[in-house]
């Protein structure tokens, strides 16, 4: 029904451009000294020139936009977007490997990274459409044929040039992505109206900027217009904190939810409509400074009609079959997942991230073959779950049980990896799971505390299975649980202090094991020897290396190493893994 | 003076009853002025009133009351104001530059607006007035890189786009070098051929040279309005030059040989000179501002 809508207003305001010459009372910018002049004014029918008019509006449109080009603010406007894609779209993202790395994901975060350029081009273009005032042009050009409007215009068409540039941008973008970062999934309609919404955005500064200078002409207008946007931006765009809030999407740049956006509608071709209605609103606006007919008038209120209906359909909660399709998607992972499996090693991800299982199985290729045979002929299953259940969409929460859920997981001896971790920690996540399953250690913890492995020679051999395949250095920081974000002080782990005396794995949770800081400095050492003779050693006897009675110091004299230090105490309130 | 028929007929300009008040002060009062084909010399001592009045014309100003027609059309109305900038140049006062542009560029940006839509001609065109001025060589540098009597040349150029039937030119020649004031009245002379040409200007040399007639305003009143010749015969008989200036003389000054040159009564020992526009001028009005500007 709404597109019926749409397509009749669209329509609509298509015709009266196009039918527009006959009705139009033009006014141009002579300026009378006094009511009667006003009232003549209001005679003028029937303007002539209207094509010439409309012509040298496109002239100036693109006369404009190319000395846009040679404006400083818009050419830091472009730096800022060659350094924006290269700290995000090539370091950061070539540092990421999991779920932030879907194309889904960055390209819902395209219409973010375009805000500062969006920012700048509305200042340039501002300062752009005061040129004349500034410059004291403006005597000279009231003389010449050419109306304000056509002017206004011409300033509003030079968005053209912002808009190419916003295209390189998105190219770029597609570009490092496919040749030098690791993004990978489907891109769907809603990922294509994300980029609609990065145009869009654009557009809106670009009418804003001309409105901005055609009724408040300042040039300090421009800044605190960009400042106020961004804080009024931010405000109504993160209503709801981390939960679900349809409210957010009126805002110019709405904060998608914090569970993966699989599992959410995400209306951003309403949203790119929204914002397209946006900046039609605003440049009426602008023209309307000089000119208020019938054509105005109702270019106005289709256009103020198109953001209201988009305003609202953006807004709609999600249907009931979404929200079944969604729920399904939760409750049985599995079952809408592409799984790969090799050699015993099986990965699963849902449909639209099936690629990720090509990294997880880059990653875990080495540990797994480093498991002992009889352990590894059993095969190792790691299936990608949506774990922030609490975060969704009421219309899905209300048709999942997420204790149960929950609980399901935990009990099941699958190896569940959570979305919420980056692809990073993902990746390590994956390792260590593999590790502590290869050595018949609990990969979730059993109750609200993990199980205290120091002391037992299998924890250090999980972390030496999970260390393969990585370079010294690498092997060295995951051992040594350094590694970047995997031992924040403000982790939210459930873990008290007092218990942390290896390392800490994984945030927002509670790990189901913990290492003596001894055990890690043996596992170090073990890393350091040859991994053949260690494999081999293992495999000899793999059952008894998977003991819990089989202790660090026999390992370290099976192989040949002096024990760096005694077997640590266990910690108040823990218990050993069994 | 009112304006019959034949005039409404023939002339580029038509001004009737026209008044602008800023505040309570009158700049232009009621003044009815038609002026034909030709270069019009506008005279006037500072806030006469000449700057107002060519704004008017220019279109860039509403007047608070009277007519006016340009060039056939009303400027009462939108579509006779476009039509009558369709076929007008305009160099203001002071006229600002895009200082960023280049000085094709800003003539080029100036030709869209004069709705020149067609790229090349465009282009050809805004060549064409960058010669005319003498501007080709340096017309890729930006306006910023300009002297000032360049930039009053790109100003010159750009209100020379199309060919204008009507140029309204607000002291044109302010900022040129003797160099170029001869070039430009060469130009404008050429450029007046069959055109209305009204110009604004403090260099009576130029009128003399230029104006087939002159206006003289002063206090938002004509107060003359004739040929240059006819300016210069208010002064004839009284303009003297003396070996040694007269304290009483109401003007006098030295001039290059020495001898002192008085307007109005002959001091004594004085013998008679021919009168120059100049003198006719400041017989008409000099006094008057001499004393407002407690000169003397």
């Amino acid at each position: 029904m709404e597109v019926i809508v749409l397509g009749a207003l669209v329509f609509g305001i298509a015709y009266a451009f196009t039918h527009r010459g006959s009705n139009r009372t033009a006014i141009d910018d002579w300026q009378p000294a006094h009511p009667k002049s006003v009232s003549e004014r209001g005679s003028d029918t029937r303007h002539m020139g209207s094509r010439a008019q409309h012509a040298a509006g496109v002239q100036l449109a693109r006369v404009e936009g190319r000395q846009l080009m040679r404006n400083e603010v818009f050419i830091v406007a472009i730096f800022m977007s060659i350094a924006i894609l290269l700290i995000f779209g090539l370091v950061w993202a070539s540092d990421n490997l999991g779920a932030n790395n879907s194309w889904r994901y960055w390209l819902a975060l395209l219409p973010v990274f375009t805000l500062p350029f969006a920012g700048m081009t509305l200042v340039a273009m501002n300062l752009a459409a005061l040129r004349a005032r500034r410059e004291g042009t403006e005597e000279l050009f009231d003389s010449l044929p050419a109306t304000a409007t056509t002017r206004v215009v011409g300033h509003l068409g030079s968005v053209w040039m912002a808009l190419v540039v916003q295209i390189v941008f998105v190219a770029a973008t597609f570009a490092s992505g496919r040749l030098l970062t690791n993004h990978f999934g489907a891109i769907d309609a809603a990922s294509i109206g994300d980029i609609m919404v990065s145009f869009a955005l654009v557009a809106c500064a670009g009418s804003l900027a001309v409105a901005l200078a055609r009724w408040l002409p300042n040039p300090l207008v421009a800044l605190v217009a960009v400042v106020v946007l961004a804080i009024g931006g931010s405000a109504i765009g993160g209503i709801g904190g981390h939960h679900w809030s349809l409210t957010r999407q009126l805002s110019i740049w709405p904060r998608y939810p914090d569970h993966d956006w699989a599992f959410a509608v995400r209306p951003s071709w309403w949203h790119a409509a929204y914002l397209l209605a946006l900046a039609l609103v605003v440049a009426v606006v602008a023209v309307a400074r000089q000119r208020h007919d019938r054509f105005t008038l109702l270019l106005g209120v289709g256009a103020v009609s198109l953001a209201g209906l988009a305003g609202y359909v953006q807004t709609r909660p999600m249907t009931d079959a979404d929200a079944e399709r969604i729920a399904a998607m939760i409750s049985d992972p599995v079952a809408h997942s592409s799984c790969r499996t090799k050699d015993g090693l099986t990965l699963c991800a849902y449909h639209d991230y099936a690629d990720i299982t090509k990294v997880w199985a880059r990653e875990l290729t080495s540990p797994f073959a480093a498991v002992g045979p009889q352990q590894r002929a059993g095969g190792f299953a790691v299936v990608w779950h949506e774990p922030r259940l609490d975060r969704l969409d009421p219309a899905v929460r209300e048709l999942i049980d997420i204790d149960a859920l929950t609980t399901s997981w935990t009990a099941d001896s699958a190896n569940w990896n959570g979305v919420e971790v980056d692809g990073t920690e993902s990746n390590l996540i994956n390792r260590l799971a593999l590790g502590l399953w290869s050595v018949d250690l609990p990969s979730v913890p059993a109750g609200d505390a993990p199980c205290w492995a120091g002391g037992q020679a299998r924890g250090i051999v999980a972390l030496w299975v999970a260390a393969q395949g990585m370079n010294d250095d690498d092997a060295k920081r995951f051992v040594s649980g350094t590694w970047s974000g995997l031992r924040d002080s403000d982790s939210g782990s459930n873990v008290p202090p007092e218990w942390i005396d290896g390392y800490l794995w994984i945030r927002d949770a509670t790990p189901p094991v913990l290492w003596s800081a001894a055990d890690i400095v043996a596992a170090q050492t073990i890393l350091t020897l040859d991994a053949t003779f260690v494999r081999d050693t293992l495999w000899a006897d793999w059952q008894r290396w998977s003991d819990p009675s089989a202790t660090t110091e026999d390992l370290m004299t099976e192989l040949g190493v002096v024990p760096a230090g005694g077997r640590s105490a266990i910690p108040a309130g823990l218990v050993a893994c069994r | 003076m009112t304006m019959n028929d034949s005039t409404m007929t023939t002339a580029g300009v038509m001004l009737e009853g026209v008044t602008k008040r800023y505040g309570r002060t009158v700049a232009v009062d009621d003044v009815t002025l038609a002026i034909g084909a030709g270069v019009t010399g506008l005279l006037g001592p500072n806030g006469a009133g000449k700057t107002t009045l060519l704004r008017v014309m220019a279109t860039v100003l509403a007047p608070d009351s009277g007519n006016i027609e340009l060039l056939g059309h009303t400027t009462a109305n939108a579509q006779g104001r476009e039509l009558i900038r369709r076929q007008l140049g305009y160099v203001p006062q002071e006229p600002g530059f895009h200082r960023q542009f280049s000085a094709f560029d800003f003539v080029d940006y100036v030709a869209v607006l004069k709705l020149i839509t067609d790229r090349r001609a465009r282009h050809d065109e805004v060549r064409r007035v960058l010669d005319v001025v003498g501007l080709t060589s340096v017309m890729h540098k930006r306006i910023r890189q300009l002297s000032g009597g360049m930039r009053r040349r790109v100003a010159i150029a750009q209100a020379l786009l199309g060919s204008p039937e009507l140029l309204v030119l607000d002291e044109p020649t302010a900022g040129l070098d003797p160099e170029q004031r001869l070039r430009f009245r060469e130009l404008l002379s050429t450029a007046a051929n069959g055109a209305t040409v009204v110009l604004s200007t403090h260099q009576t040399e130029d009128v003399a040279a230029l104006c087939q007639r002159v206006v003289v305003m002063h206090g938002g009143v004509i107060h003359y309005d004739g040929t240059p010749t006819g300016l210069a015969g208010l002064a004839a008989g009284r303009v003297w030059l003396a070996d040694a200036r007269d304290p009483s003389a109401q003007l006098a000054w030295m001039t290059g040989d020495g001898m002192v040159r008085h307007v109005g009564e002959p001091p004594p020992n004085a013998r008679l000179d021919e009168p120059r526009v100049e003198d006719g001028y400041l017989l008409l009005v000099g006094a008057t501002v001499l004393q407002e500007s407690s000169w003397k």
